[in-house]
């Protein structure tokens, strides 16, 4: 997550290893709000069967009170009204960004990129894959391209960024795994 | 049972390639194939004795005998699935997505 941030950010790295906890944070300003979240690591000691990964979220105000040490889900719902595309976008984590589209709800999501289908068509299990178009002046191209996937296991549905080029679901889809169109047929998938 | 030459467990895809086991190469009972960093969720690739190799920037496993390896994930397949063809090296490709400021970065449910 990077969005220019001069507000309160406050997040809180920890880990649940045994020994120590390495932390960093990321803030986000809006309003008089700061929202933040850290990422910590833990490592074993050797002793004591250690490693382990953490993540803290906070939100914190001007006033100087927020809540810290909140779980991803739950910081995610606190600021769910706050949401935009743009931060969703900014989220490098893949896993984050769908849990924040899953907040903010598919739909909103969607509705509010304001996007251009270029593409659509149908997967091996019957569920639609769209190729977007989104504005975004502040890119080289003025735009970027996304591909909207169901996960045929979980059902979960994710959004890919893809190269400016791709013309194309199946595409744009390879392309995720850097091979040819023609070449992406899994004959399995879960 | 039909070969399969691709498969696709969440951001992981198994490619089948024409590539022997690079001499040297100790086998192993489990393989680690990605790991999530948030979720903690692992792909493994167990069953038999597995080889795991680097060569060109590419990573392989070959799963050696006359036995499928099993291929299992917390979410994707919670019960192990004999899918991956015995003696048949995959190519090992980690799902990337683009992101804004233009570079690939690498996915990991």
């Amino acid at each position: 997550m990077v969005l220019n941030s001069s507000g309160v950010g406050k997040g809180n790295g920890y880990g649940y290893g045994y020994s120590y906890g390495v932390g960093y944070s990321e803030g986000y300003s809006n309003d008089n709000r700061g929202y933040g979240y850290g990422i910590g690591k833990g490592y074993g000691d050797g002793n004591r069967s250690g490693g382990g990964y953490g993540k803290g979220y906070g939100v914190g105000y001007n006033d100087g009170w927020g809540y810290d040490n909140l779980q991803g889900q739950e910081f995610l719902r606190l600021v769910a009204d706050k949401l935009n595309t743009k931060w969703v976008l900014a989220e490098e984590d893949t896993e984050i960004k769908r849990i924040m589209m899953e907040v903010m709800g598919a739909d909103r999501f969607f509705a509010q990129l304001e996007g251009q289908v270029i593409h659509q068509d149908i997967d091996g299990y019957g569920h639609p894959r769209l190729l977007i178009k989104i504005p975004l002046p502040d890119t080289m191209r003025g735009y970027v391209k996304g591909v909207r996937v169901t996960c045929p296991t979980t059902g979960r549905i994710y959004f890919l960024g893809v190269p400016p080029e791709c013309q194309t679901c199946q595409e744009a889809v390879a392309s995720t795994f850097r091979i040819k169109p023609d070449g992406y047929h899994p004959d399995r998938e879960t | 049972m039909t070969r399969l030459n691709q498969i696709r467990q969440g951001d992981v895809l198994l490619i089948a390639v024409d590539m022997g086991i690079p001499a040297g190469t100790e086998g192993k009972a489990e393989v680690i194939l990605a790991e999530g960093e948030i979720t903690g969720h692992a792909h493994r690739l167990t069953g038999g004795v597995i080889y795991e190799w680097e060569a060109g920037g590419q990573r392989y496993v070959r799963v050696a005998g006359d036995k499928p390896g099993k291929l299992s994930h917390e979410e994707h397949d919670p019960l192990p699935a004999s899918v991956v063809a015995p003696e048949t090296t995959y190519r090992i490709v980690q799902q990337h997505e683009w992101n804004l400021s233009r570079r690939w970065r690498h996915i990991r449910d």
